[in-house]
């Protein structure tokens, strides 16, 4: 059973879902940055994009912590909506997203949302090694 | 009224903030919601 599947069966905690519609202007970014509870680690397993038009929108970048610039990059030109995020090597205090309009000419709307889990940090060691997942810091 | 141009939503138990930045980074908009 893949990552995915055991998150949306609720094996690795509670399932939670972040939606968001944006403005993007032209040539233009939006950058969503989510923080779990305190105790909490959240595991973000897939990201749904809906009412985009795919070639004008583009996930550039998806990091831990700090943004395009300070966080580190779990994955960039990622390209298809339906396959879960890479987050195998993942850390989970904070993540950002980001997707770029690449239309120079209009402004986009978008709407988006993230799939994932959420779960005790005690609970994260055991469910990490029975996934494989490889944590890179855990605050 | 303008036009709101973030929205977020779900029940997400944390923190989420929403920034959107134009073709030469600068803030436009930020919109930060806790639960």
């Amino acid at each position: 059973m893949s990552l995915l599947h055991s998150a949306l069966f609720g094996e690795l905690g509670d399932i939670t879902i972040i939606q968001v519609r944006a403005t993007i202007p032209a040539s233009g970014s939006v950058i969503l940055t989510f923080n779990p509870p305190a105790g909490k680690i959240y595991l973000p397993v897939g990201l749904r994009l809906g009412d985009v038009e795919y070639d004008k929108i583009k996930l550039t970048a998806v990091c831990d912590g700090g943004g395009r610039e300070g966080g580190y990059l779990l994955g960039a030109e990622w390209q298809n909506p339906l396959e879960p995020l890479p987050v195998t090597k993942a850390v989970f205090n904070s993540y950002v997203l980001i997707l770029e309009n690449q239309d120079s000419s209009n402004a986009q709307s978008v709407g988006f949302s993230v799939v994932g889990v959420l779960m005790r940090k005690e609970d994260y060691k055991k469910i990490f090694e029975k996934y494989g997942i490889v944590p890179k810091r855990i605050i | 009224m303008a036009e709101e141009k973030i929205k977020i939503e779900g029940e997400f138990k944390g923190k989420v903030r929403v920034e959107i930045r134009d073709k030469d980074n600068n803030l436009v908009e930020k919109k930060e919601v806790e639960k």
